[in-house]
């Protein structure tokens, strides 16, 4: 009997001593910067008060949020971006990784070393990516102006000085890259029964009917994942914008991410209540965008 | 019907048309994917960085100025130390909560799971001020150990789903018998659950290993000495500070991306499966 009672709190020490390394991580990386954010968002706190955040009042409680949407320029000019890099995401990669998915899963030849070529570009720095596109950009070295130029000459265009053309230089440098959410739709196509292709075969059906009547509905599930993981990048966008536009020109490439770090750190004015307001802004799009694609992709069991 | 899911290398066959339309998406996934990286290595190589031509004369001065004034060794080395030891905590913690979870049933198992997962809804940049000054509370601000902390925690939720649901496939009679044989909790996690989890290490590990090796933000906001500086951190700093020695950035560009694409093309099928295991839990 003590012996029994002796192994069953060895049993619960074992469990708390190896629970306790990732409880306390997480406690300190994510807990902790979590409520900090949230209570400081009802707070005052920026350069000029700079020791420590004072609360707002009841009166005021939703100061920052009240201000951040009314009179905030670069935060709403930020999270239209946010959404638009969003939707752009949805509407551009997605189609895009479903259609080289198809493609490559028809095992033509040199598909594997087109998808290992897809993929590259997701595995490698995206500081390495900025740097790039910022280089075939620029209107003295890049490729885009000499281009340009050879189909109208002198129109010596500079994607990031002008404002329209600068949201979409960001955009190209991540939006075509869907390397890895193709291996993920691959995956799935490959495990698809084979018997179900080889019946529809038989009944004579063409093999765009095949991707479109079978394999793009047994896909959906799948699909729906990789739009959550794909318009959570988009949301979350920073390192393109800090390396290829640098917010601008005139501020008008802001994103969320970028926003929230040019306030609390980035700029001569700083902001850290506005900054923690805007993340917990962020964090709620989150939720609310996997919750809407889920929806929207209807998969099963809650997954 | 057996013979073409052996051989997967041929293809499905199709019309004439569907075939041309299948080569033309693959040379456009091509030419998207590879031509920047190699627009950027054929401009390396020129007296004047950038253009759609060839060389004229093939230079190599960027490479020797990044070797011997630049020392990209430096930078490459932190990036090394940081990543490995932020890998190996982040998995070796995570392991310990993930088997903790998947063999022994106790009170709080399911809040476990749910406190990994709150992590995918929280983005780093979103909550990177708090952390920004608990680092400069701590002292660790432009310290190598304070990127290494942070990255620790990054990712977990990831690695965390990996392991638990392969330490769930390792059969219980290993961890019987071991029990029978004398070997405590401890023992039996590190001599006969790790060695048999190691697949499922290795994935979670490319994972890590990849997501710290190429982080950029906090690299970027936490360390401000050149010395301490990772890859994607010194990339950061040629936006202003290197743009005039133009061949030296195109160079720079180019290693630091190279070891990344040759590991990747020699163990290509390992990482298709990290990739693909990582992202599954969306």
């Amino acid at each position: 009997m003590k012996k029994k009672k002796s192994r069953l709190n060895k049993r619960t020490g074992f469990i708390l001593y190896f629970l306790m390394p990732a409880i306390l991580l997480y406690l300190i990386i994510y807990a902790y910067p979590l409520i900090n954010i949230f209570f400081t968002s009802f707070c005052e706190w920026n350069s000029k008060n700079f020791v420590a955040p004072r609360f707002l009042g009841w009166d005021h409680v939703f100061d920052n949020y009240r201000k951040i949407f009314t009179v905030d320029a670069n935060f709403q000019r930020a999270l239209i971006n946010s959404i638009k890099w969003v939707i752009l995401t949805m509407l551009i990669q997605i189609p895009w990784s479903v259609l080289v998915a198809l493609v490559l899963s028809k095992r033509e030849r040199g598909w594997r070393m087109t998808r290992n070529a897809f993929v590259i570009p997701n595995i490698i720095s995206t500081a390495a990516i900025g740097l790039i596109f910022l280089n075939l950009y620029s209107p003295a070295r890049g490729i885009v102006t000499e281009i340009c130029n050879k189909i109208v000459p002198g129109s010596n265009v500079s994607v990031l000085a002008n404002e329209k053309w600068a949201f979409w230089g960001v955009t190209f440098s991540f939006v075509l890259f869907g390397g890895s959410s193709c291996l993920l739709l691959m995956t799935q196509i490959f495990s698809i029964d084979p018997g179900i292709y080889e019946a529809a075969k038989v009944d004579g059906a063409s093999s765009l009917q095949i991707d479109t009547r079978i394999t793009l509905p047994l896909l959906r599930p799948m699909i729906g994942t990789v739009s959550v993981i794909a318009a959570n990048y988009g949301l979350l966008l920073y390192n393109e914008i800090a390396l290829i536009s640098g917010g601008g020109p005139d501020n008008s490439t802001y994103s969320l991410s970028f926003y929230i770090y040019k306030t609390a750190l980035g700029s001569q004015k700083l902001n850290f209540a506005r900054a923690n307001t805007a993340g917990v802004i962020q964090i709620f799009l989150g939720i609310l965008l996997v919750g809407c694609i889920n929806r929207l992709f209807h998969t099963k069991d809650g997954e | 019907m057996s013979k073409r899911k052996k051989n997967g290398e041929h293809s499905e066959g199709g019309s004439r048309g569907a075939k041309i339309f299948r080569y033309f998406i693959m040379l456009l996934v091509m030419i998207v994917s590879v031509y920047p990286i190699l627009w950027v290595f054929i401009s390396s190589f020129k007296k004047n960085p950038g253009g759609l031509s060839l060389p004229d004369e093939w230079i190599f001065d960027g490479y020797v100025t990044i070797f011997t004034k630049l020392d990209i060794q430096t930078y490459f080395i932190n990036s090394f130390i940081i990543t490995i030891i932020s890998t190996v905590i982040s998995v070796a913690i995570v392991a310990m909560a993930a088997y903790v979870v998947a063999r022994m049933k106790f009170f709080g198992r399911a809040l476990v799971t749910l406190m990994f997962s709150t992590t995918l809804f929280i983005p780093s940049v979103s909550i990177s001020f708090p952390i920004y000054r608990l680092l400069g509370d701590l002292g660790l601000k432009d310290t190598r150990a304070g990127v290494i902390f942070i990255y620790s925690g990054l990712g977990i939720a990831v690695t965390y789903f990996i392991l638990q649901s392969y330490f769930s496939t390792i059969p219980k009679e290993m961890e019987e018998a071991a029990k029978i044989d004398g070997c405590g909790y401890t023992g039996t996690f590190v001599r006969i659950i790790l060695p048999i989890a190691k697949p499922g290490l290795a994935t979670a590990g490319i994972m890590a290993f990849l997501n710290n090796w190429n982080e950029f933000y906090f690299a970027s906001i936490l360390l401000k000495s050149p010395e301490k500086m990772t890859i994607p951190a010194l990339l950061g700093q040629f936006t202003s500070a290197y743009s005039k020695n133009l061949n030296g950035m195109f160079s720079a560009i180019i290693v630091a991306v190279v070891p990344t694409i040759v590991i990747f093309c020699l163990l290509s099928e390992t990482f298709v499966k990290s990739l693909t295991a990582g992202a599954v839990k969306g």
